[in-house]
């Protein structure tokens, strides 16, 4: 089966169109990129820009995070719904929603979108989200611990028209910023959204003017057609079987999620039949966020080198009983899901496809130990200018990879596109002094192939004219929440966030001493689960991000690469000796090959 | 004047005389020792002009520019320094966290492929890799002291372990430099034949990452790059030359030999840079402030700007997979060029062309030296495009056959489509990836491509371009005289020019007092590197800007500052309106927010020593006849006719200024081949460039 087998479109012309779709869709990222105001869209590409059909099919995902894909295009068939055979849907409309009850993951990631026409008649959908930097709920930030239902967790609009017949309606854009803390920069971030879809428009306007629209919807029906063909035939190599696995959430209680994957044939079917009941904080995810966790990870591992598009969506079928976790009901609160509920998703799925994988002769080579465990952080406070600020730490573009079938991890590779803040940046824009920034030493999974290395950081904080900040530890916390080992392969490191209060870290640095031990800091430590916090003078945040799982056996590693990682203060001489079972000597520069034959020797026997 | 380019397979040569005639000379790279070639593309260029040696040639020489690829080279063979990093303690693994960014520099298929990702060896290892003591905050205020004595254990670990070059970059050195400089102290000090780099020296901007990364990168190559230069300056200094070369930094501008070598990440990728200068000067000759330089060789496809007489820059640029801070000439590349090879995706079954490419060797199928996979070349001349027994002016005989087999063997049949509908698939594929290439350096950016003059480089270009060109309505593509040995000529056309900066982030309304004593920093650097390269006031300019973004946004933008006088609280307004004018130009109306507020992040000064030089020599017009130049017909195939059809082929050589030539037809030079579509005309112009006036109707 091939693209072209339906035979509509030339395979030069679809070729060359179906990059430009592609294009388009990277376009309208940078233009969210260059006008966005926070931190999370300028520089943590936290952000999506995709293409839609005229029905809401998508189209093309660009560069986007799976998940808002697939979401974005139930809130385009959405806003079909509610719009079309009522106040009507003109050219030059732009449309806001950002209701999990309707097609939202939670209310900070807010999706516009806009009809695109030609000559009259609507051809495609253009559609963006940006994470704003609050939402007017319950904590800064929009990510709420504290809110039990859906109406803590801030402004919900289960569509709107932001922008009329191509006017901006004002008094609308100025009552939704008048309900959040910081609306300058949710302004910014509306206008960039915008911004992105009038690029859209353009370009599909003039791709229509000089083809025709008839083209470019047989163009748009043979990719979708072509990814939908791919997946198939690639699920169908597999052999039928279902694949288990299971994970919790933990914040101050624990939920447990459960999935199974079922493949028939050539469809995947996820059960998450099993799975708690829905929670009283915002963990949950609603069922679009599920499918398009789903969604995402199928076209992670099956299909990395096709285009994204809803041909992905008739392979897949969830099956999420509702009240549970996986789909929540109203009035269940949701605000925290991304950095919890879809976070643990998002290493579920993946987790039973690798398992497919892994059945698999000439798929084996793309099994890669899953990643669970994100942790971050947002701050706001006055700075040490005197102006009130929301921001958010972007330590978790630092994680590491889970290792690979013949390859370790990626150390500190982060999450794909995110990048993460220089100290330099963080410490010019707000009171805080980093301590340390490194890679964790033994944090990463041992393993023939090793997982790769997540950082760990410390910082207090300096110059605050309030003598503090506030903080949101965000992410899934508790012990089993980072990389999991596969085919013998060791779990990483758990990812965790403590306050230390009361430490001595200014004595030292008065001591002309650097604070690069957290046990020697002093004070009191607490463990910070999904929870707002006070980061007072004198305290200390440190931040341990996940790493990757290992990869087979760690006595069959390469002792030299064992060496290299000791080297490289990745892995300790001790976790050398009695993990990997390599002897060095003394200089630690060399391995002793003899003492390290015998070492494993007797390790396996004490097996 | 002599400008020597060298270049991955050739060294070039351009000499001005002082009667403004160019002349050319042309040898083999010899990458063993890159003066060799230097020497003989000197000795061919002296042998054009008539005179018996480069003895002769280099004693009448006033002015000696160079470019080289020994930086390149230096990085892409992983042959540099050895080279040890001194940080700050707490920090040891900031270089090889690269922010996280693991996809930096890659294709987008390459980065969304998850499970194969990796990052590239660091230049510097992290087992040389030394935390000091010390500690600055944004301030510039010391919390932590330096103690000599670590600093000098730190630095006799690195020497035991064999260092021959360090880079030193410690948190918040560019508000205080007291600490690096103490560490480079100890090591000239106690070790003088050590290469030290400074981050506060070398990129003094903020955000610890990237500048780690440009000191690593000067540190990795400025060993090699100085050795290069003195050995070259010997060697010509032998042979008469009575002054020393100036080389070519990859912003665009001339520096000494001393500078270069201490500054040595300026020489990356000069050579390209020297090109487009190289089409800036052909702008200026004819008159066209706006330039595209567009670059097709066998690899890649590269794209530079030229805006009302002004080279784009790129003050952050990716260099292989890292961000650098070390102003250069802005560039956008993709993989396509005549070498890009044809194949067919195996899930899609859609035909695609490039990025990989066939290289040199074995090249396209048409080059018949192995190249079994059919490539834009070979589509090339099976359309009729290209001359098989007049390629590079017959220097390689091309196999049509070959080539039409291939095509029909690998792309055709398996696509169900005839040999010629392949090829003209493959010539569309490539100038659409180019198209929107130049589509991204242009519309996205909010220029009209309508403004522009489209510049023509490189072998393959003169055959795509034009395609490109009408595709995004650019009025007119130039083939230049020079187009063999175009960064050559950018060479002689090109000042001494000094690049100064420094952070300082200030929140408006700016300060002037504190903006004044910032220029006046960088300015009297700049006053007396100038004086020390033997230049007097009136032969220079100094330029001024600060580089400005809205709070909250990331982009920033580069905005000038006129005149030399002390800014004023009016000129600060002008500055604030000068910038939201840029601002809305670069990213589009609206994208700009002023009520969120401006902030300055960086100052900075452009010195230039202006060199006088003859102007080029202009022939005189003679009205439009080209039938004396057509040396015969051929079959070449047009989309416009969707068949092939009888063209006119013309001899470069015979054609004189003032010809006009109308599409559909083809002129063949020694060096390239030009491709006069079906609403296209060309003529030849007074310098005996060739001019392409593209048709406005849409393919």
């Amino acid at each position: 089966m091939t693209a072209t087998g339906n035979g509509n479109v030339d395979p030069i012309t679809l070729e060359i169109l179906s990059h430009r779709l592609y294009q388009i869709a990277r376009e309208m990222g940078i233009t969210l990129e260059r006008v966005g105001g926070t931190v999370n869209t300028t520089q943590q590409h936290d952000y999506m820009a995709s293409l839609y059909t005229a029905d809401g099919d998508v189209l093309s995902a660009g560069e986007s995070l799976g998940q808002h894909v697939a979401c974005a295009g139930v809130a385009v068939k959405k806003i079909i719904e509610r719009f079309e055979d009522g106040e009507g849907i003109d050219p030059d409309d732009v449309f806001l929603l950002n209701d999990p009850y309707v097609a939202a993951i939670h209310q900070s990631d807010v999706y516009v979108i806009a009809p695109i026409h030609h000559e009259g008649r609507r051809i495609a959908w253009s559609a963006t989200f940006v994470h704003v930097m609050d939402i007017g709920a319950m904590s800064p930030g929009g990510n709420s611990p504290g809110a039990t239902e859906i109406c803590h967790e801030g402004l919900r609009v289960p569509g709107l028209k932001l922008v009329e017949r191509g006017k901006l309606r004002q008094d609308v854009f100025d009552t939704l910023l008048n309900m959040t803390r910081q609306p300058v920069m949710v302004g910014l971030d509306l206008k960039c959204e915008i911004a992105a879809n009038n690029i859209a428009k353009a370009r599909i306007q003039e791709i229509a003017g000089q083809y025709g629209p008839e083209l470019l919807e047989q163009v748009a029906a043979e990719i979708i057609q072509y990814t939908e063909s791919v997946l198939r035939e690639r699920i169908g190599e597999f052999a039928d079987g279902s694949w288990s696995d299971t994970a919790l959430i933990q914040g101050d209680e624990t939920w447990k999620m459960q999935l199974t994957l079922n493949k028939q044939g050539d469809r995947l079917i996820f059960d998450f039949t099993g799975s708690d009941p829905q929670a009283r904080t915002g963990i949950n995810m609603p069922y679009h966020a599920t499918f398009g966790t789903c969604f995402a990870a199928v076209l992670e591992t099956l299909g990395y080198d096709i285009p994204r598009n809803h041909g992905a969506f008739a392979p897949i079928e969830i099956v999420a009983p509702p009240g549970t976790v996986v789909n929540a009901q109203y009035p269940a609160p949701v605000s925290l899901n991304t950095t919890s509920g879809a976070a643990t998703c998002r290493y579920l799925a993946p987790a039973v496809l690798m398992q497919m994988l892994a059945t698999s002769e000439s798929w084996r080579h793309e099994v890669m130990a899953s990643n669970a465990g994100h942790r971050f952080a947002r701050h706001a406070g006055v700075n040490q200018y005197g102006r009130y600020y929301v921001s958010s730490l972007s330590e978790g573009a630092i994680d590491g990879y889970g290792a690979r079938a013949g390859k370790d991890g990626v150390d500190s590779g982060g999450r794909g596109w995110h990048s993460c803040q220089n100290v330099e940046w963080v410490e010019q824009n707000f009171p805080i002094l980093y301590l340390f920034r490194r890679h964790l030493m033994d944090g990463a999974g041992a393993g023939r192939y090793r997982g790769g290395a997540g950082a760990e950081t410390a910082l207090t904080v300096h110059d605050a004219p309030e003598g503090g900040i506030k903080g949101v530890a965000l992410g899934v916390s508790g012990l089993r929440n980072s990389g999991q080992g596969v085919f013998g392969g060791l779990s990483a490191a758990p990812s965790l966030l403590v306050l230390k209060e009361d430490t001595a870290v200014w004595d030292a640095i008065r001591e002309n001493r650097h604070p690069e031990d957290v046990e020697a800091m002093g004070g009191t430590s607490e463990m910070l689960p999904y929870c707002d916090f006070d980061l007072r003078d004198g305290g200390v945040l440190y931040m341990r991000m996940a790493s990757g799982g290992g990869y087979g056996d760690p006595l069959d590693r390469d002792p030299e690469a064992v060496l290299r990682d000791v080297v490289n203060g990745i892995v300790s001489a001790e976790s050398a000796r009695d993990i990997y079972g390599v002897a060095l000597d003394d200089s630690e520069t060399r391995v002793d090959d003899a003492a390290t034959e015998a070492l494993r020797a007797r390790i396996r026997k004490q097996r | 004047m002599v400008g020597v380019d060298v270049g991955g397979t050739f060294t070039d040569c351009v000499i001005l005389d002082s009667a403004g005639k160019l002349t050319i000379g042309k040898a083999l790279s010899t990458p063993d020792d890159f003066s060799r070639g230097v020497i003989e593309s000197l000795a061919d260029g002296a042998a054009n002009l008539g005179l018996p040696s480069v003895d002769g040639l280099l004693r009448s020489t006033r002015l000696f520019f160079h470019a080289c690829t020994v930086a390149d080279n230096t990085l892409i063979t992983r042959s540099g320094a050895r080279t040890g990093l001194v940080v700050t303690r707490g920090f040891p693994d900031t270089f090889l966290m690269m922010r996280g960014n693991v996809t930096y520099g890659l294709t987008e298929a390459e980065g969304q492929h998850i499970a194969a990702l990796e990052k590239p060896e660091p230049l510097a290892p992290r087992s040389l890799t030394e935390g000091v003591q010390g500690r600055i905050d944004y301030k510039g205020s010391v919390l932590i002291d330096a103690d000599d004595r670590q600093i000098e254990e730190v630095v006799e670990r690195l020497v035991a372990k064999g260092v021959e070059s360090v880079a030193v970059c410690l948190l918040w050195s560019i508000a205080n430099d007291a600490h690096e400089k103490a560490v480079a102290d100890v090591i000239r000090r106690k070790h003088p034949g050590i290469h030290v780099s400074c981050s506060s020296d070398v990129a003094p901007f903020l955000g610890e990452y990237e500048r780690t990364a440009t000191t690593i990168f000067n540190a990795y190559i400025g060993p090699r790059i100085a050795s290069y230069l003195r050995n070259l300056r010997q060697s010509l200094a032998d042979r008469g030359l009575g002054n020393d070369p100036l080389v070519m930094q990859a912003y665009g501008g001339m520096l000494s030999i001393e500078a270069t070598s201490q500054r040595s990440i300026g020489a990356l990728e000069s050579g390209p840079a020297a090109g487009v200068v190289g089409s800036k000067f052909i702008g200026d000759l004819i008159g066209e402030p706006n330039v595209l330089a567009a670059d097709m060789g066998g690899t890649t496809f590269k794209v530079s700007l030229v805006r009302n007489g002004v080279i784009e820059r790129d003050y952050q640029p990716v260099f292989e997979r890292y961000r650098i801070l070390a102003p250069k000439i802005w560039v956008a590349s993709i993989g396509a060029g005549g070498g890009s090879i044809a194949w067919i995706d195996p899930t899609a079954g859609l035909l695609k062309v490039g990025p990989q490419g066939a290289g040199a060797a074995p090249g396209p199928v048409a080059y018949g030296l192995g190249g079994a996979e059919p490539t834009v070349c070979d589509a090339d001349v099976a359309l009729g495009y290209l001359n098989p027994d007049y390629f590079l002016g017959g220097r390689l005989s091309l196999n049509k056959e070959g080539a039409m087999a291939a095509i029909e063997e690998r792309i055709a049949r398996p696509l169900g489509m005839s040999v010629v509908d392949a090829a003209g698939g493959i010539f569309r594929i490539i100038n659409a990836h180019m198209s929107d290439l130049i589509r991204r350096c242009t519309v996205e950016r909010g220029y009209d491509p309508r403004e522009f003059t489209m510049v023509a480089m490189g072998g393959s270009a003169p055959v795509h371009v034009a395609r490109c060109a009408l595709q995004l309505r650019v009025g007119k593509v130039v083939v230049p005289l020079t187009a063999s040995v175009h960064a050559a000529t950018g060479l002689i056309s090109a000042d001494v020019t000094y690049e100064y900066g420094m952070s300082d982030h200030v929140v408006a309304p700016l300060d002037p007092v504190r903006l004044n004593a910032g220029f006046e920093t960088l300015r009297a650097r700049a006053a007396a590197d100038l004086a020390g390269a033997g230049f007097q006031d009136e032969g220079t300019e100094i330029l001024r800007s600060v580089d400005m973004r809205y709070r909250y946004q990331v982009n920033e933008i580069n905005v000038p500052v006129p005149g030399r006088e002390p800014v004023g609280d009016d000129d600060l307004e002008r500055l604030y309106a000068r910038f939201d004018d840029l601002y809305e130009q670069s990213f589009g109306q609206g994208a700009g927010y002023p009520e969120a507020g401006r902030e300055m992040l960086s100052l900075r000064v452009t010195a230039i020593g202006k060199l006088a030089r003859p102007s080029v020599q202009r022939g005189g017009l003679a009205p439009g006849d080209a039938r004396e130049a057509r040396k015969g017909t051929r079959e070449a195939y047009f989309e416009e006719y969707g068949d092939f059809t009888r063209t006119d082929i013309y001899d470069f050589g015979r054609l004189s200024p003032g010809a006009a030539i109308a599409g559909p037809a083809i002129i063949e030079t020694p060096v390239t081949t030009i491709v006069v579509n079906p609403n296209d005309r060309a003529e030849m112009d007074a310098f005996r460039n060739i001019v392409i006036h593209v048709g406005q109707e849409a393919i």
